[in-house]
């Protein structure tokens, strides 16, 4: 499905040797039948179909899409928690290569955030148990007392006090455990992090404080990440570059301001002018453009284009042909066949958005 | 950013850490507040004392037969403090007392190892299956499944009669059969836990497998555990109590409760009028199994207070 001479020549734009290579990355997960026969075979649940991409040290690749659009899954592949198939090239090596414990070794350069902030930490250790844990899990000579330092290092370079240590997750707020969850995620200095709509679950106010902290984070220490999270206004923000999924396919990819100013794929124009606009006249005059129906199940997906299903421009070879990642701009590519024409309601939606930040 | 920032902890206070709140501080807070729970442990406490040091006060031990009261018992050897024997002796002249002492210890030992095993065997068993999953869970649980499809009592009856009656043999035996239900137990537990995201964060990190059943898995399921394990301790004592009462459990001069209990039971039915010989070991059965049940009962409004 995936063109890969597509891929490849966007991939060559970019500079530097890619920290991540992406190639044709497939998962599926079995779903039996209910009250079948257990040798009957189960149904294919293609959670992930074929996605590429590349990522260069230090950059910040954004992930957008509705619920069920296969980010998470995204994640948990590239981390390593769910089978899949497809190439992984970290650091040049073929994660899919490794032995289980090469692989186990290898996870100490790429780290998680987790989407649920205080189920993501163990109720029974302490924060400071907890946050070391990786320390302790790839690094076992370290003394306890070296430990403790680099756990009150981090603890303060996170926003927490350092003589809370020894208390337990469920004495802190969200905010708190999230901050948590990036302490242990950074302690062994990750070349990739990974954060799995890392805000979703928290309070407004509270969002801001850990974008902000992971902005600070990755000026500091230069970490690559995937951030992913089904607000592209959140994503926009801290991103280089975005990446929008609809079930389990890539739909378009490229730099943040090229996706937000001039995206090229029905679906991505629809996300766009669903952003809200802090201008109550010009969030008043634009078009709401709504999208119909619900996500198809990824148990059955549409043939050819997975979007036909709700785009307003969808002709009957959508249907036919999947379409390949075209490339529609530099370093811009896009999974439709229309991308030329105009997309009916939300032709302007990028234009709306810069327009209000010009006035800002 | 000029914003301030709420979920970030000011830096002024001392760096002494302080001491956390742990879910098991909360729990042994809730378990002292509920106030049967803590008459029913202390209950335990002074039965305990009472099987392991109660042989400290006994004038007599548990073995030596008082001729002069033998068969007359009934009319001479009732509970006195005068002549040492407190709770009177049996139809053959032996103290009651030293005989309760023993039979109580006997008791809790059968009830504590029991639970023990399982505790060992049955939470490692089901959360090793339950972690692992797929094919492994499924052979290891229809190992449990068969196991417990035989009826232990018929077979625990025959080891019994076949390699002789031996206390051994009888904690073997109640070793075999108690963990299994525990392994079902904590396998439906690791189930749950094994999904939340805690646990993915640990493989996420690299942590061995091993280490995540132990370190992430284990501690979890540790408050359904006790509480089960405290429910087991009674029904293990039951159990050896029935195979006593049939007479196939301990052999003289050891006795247990159970087997108290049926030599007074056998001795007012053949027209005996000791009572006593029955009321002593059957009091402090009824009082043990009664604290196991509730201080279990505690445990589990304490340890799983979503429950309530």
């Amino acid at each position: 499905m995936t063109d890969a001479s597509v891929i490849d020549r966007s991939a060559a734009r970019v500079a530097g040797a890619p920290i991540l290579q992406v190639d044709d990355l497939r998962v599926t997960f079995d779903v039996p039948l209910r009250g079948a026969w257990p040798w009957t075979p189960p149904r294919k649940l293609h959670a992930v179909g074929g996605i590429s991409f590349d990522l260069r040290p230090g950059e910040v690749l954004g992930v957008v899409g509705e619920s069920g659009s296969g980010k998470s899954t995204l994640a948990r592949a590239i981390v390593g928690t769910v089978p899949s198939t497809g190439r992984i090239r970290f650091d040049g090596q073929d994660l899919g290569r490794l032995s289980p414990e090469e692989r186990r070794a290898r996870r100490r350069d790429i780290q998680m955030i987790f989407q649920d902030p205080l189920a993501a930490l163990n109720p029974r250790m302490t924060v400071g148990d907890i946050i070391a844990e990786p320390l302790r899990t790839h690094f076992p000579q370290t003394s306890r007392a070296e430990a403790r330092t680099r756990v009150s290092e981090l603890m303060e370079r996170v926003g927490l006090l350092p003589n809370l240590q020894n208390r337990y997750p469920h004495e802190f707020s969200g905010g708190q455990c999230q901050r948590i969850g990036i302490a242990r995620a950074l302690i062994l200095r990750p070349k990739l992090l990974i954060c799995d709509e890392p805000v979703s679950a928290l309070d407004v106010s509270v969002q801001a404080q850990v974008v902000n902290l992971l902005r600070e984070l990755r000026r500091e220490l230069g970490i690559a990440m995937i951030f992913i999270a089904h607000d592209l206004s959140v994503v926009r923000h801290i991103s280089d570059r975005i990446l929008v999924m609809y079930l389990g396919r890539l739909m378009e990819m490229a730099e943040a301001r090229q996706v937000v100013e001039q995206p090229k794929h029905p679906y991505t124009q629809f996300l766009i002018s669903s952003v809200p606009i802090p201008d109550p006249a010009l969030e008043k005059a634009r078009p709401r453009p709504v999208l119909e129906g619900d996500l198809p199940s990824p148990l059955s997906p549409p043939s050819g284009c997975v979007f036909r299903t709700r785009c307003p421009k969808a002709k009957p070879r959508c249907a036919e042909v999947p379409p390949p990642p075209y490339d529609v701009g530099p370093g811009h590519v896009a999974t439709c066949h229309y991308w030329q024409e105009p997309t009916p309601m939300v032709a302007d939606a990028g234009a709306v958005i810069v327009e209000s930040e010009a006035q800002a | 950013m000029a914003v301030t920032d709420p979920t970030a902890t000011p830096l002024a206070a001392p760096a002494r850490p302080d001491k956390g709140r742990s879910l098991w501080t909360d729990a042994r807070r809730r378990f002292f507040r509920n106030k049967a729970a803590v008459v029913a442990l202390v209950v335990l406490v002074l039965i305990a004392l009472f099987a392991f040091f109660g042989g400290l006060v006994a004038r007599y031990d548990r073995e030596t037969v008082d001729f002069t009261l033998m068969g007359v018992n009934a009319r001479n050897g009732g509970p006195s403090l005068a002549t040492g024997h407190y709770f009177g002796v049996d139809d053959s002249g032996r103290d009651l007392y030293a005989r309760t002492v023993q039979g109580t210890r006997l008791s809790l030992m059968i009830g504590l190892v029991g639970s023990l095993v399982a505790v060992l065997v049955g939470t490692l068993y089901g959360a090793i299956s339950g972690y692992i999953g797929g094919r492994t869970d499924g052979v290891m649980m229809r190992i449990v499944d068969i196991l417990l499809s035989i009826p232990f009592m018929f077979v625990l009856i025959l080891m019994l009669v076949m390699f002789g009656r031996s206390l051994l043999m009888l904690f073997i035996g109640i070793g075999l059969t108690s963990w299994l239900g525990m392994a079902r137990i904590a396998r439906g537990q690791t189930l749950s836990i094994k999904n939340k995201e805690f646990v993915e964060a640990a493989i996420a990190t690299g942590v061995k497998r091993s280490a995540i059943i132990l370190r992430h898995v284990v501690p979890n399921l540790l408050g359904v555990v006790i509480v089960y394990a405290t429910l087991l301790i009674p029904d293990m004592i039951i159990y050896e109590s029935f195979i006593s009462f049939l007479g196939l459990g301990v052999q003289e001069p050891n006795t247990s409760l159970g087997a108290l209990i049926s030599q007074g039971a056998r001795q007012i039915l053949s027209g005996g009028e000791a009572a006593w010989q029955l009321w002593f070991p059957l009091g402090f059965f009824v009082a043990t199994l009664f604290a196991f049940y509730f201080v279990g009962d505690g445990l589990r409004d304490a340890l799983d207070p979503k429950d309530r």
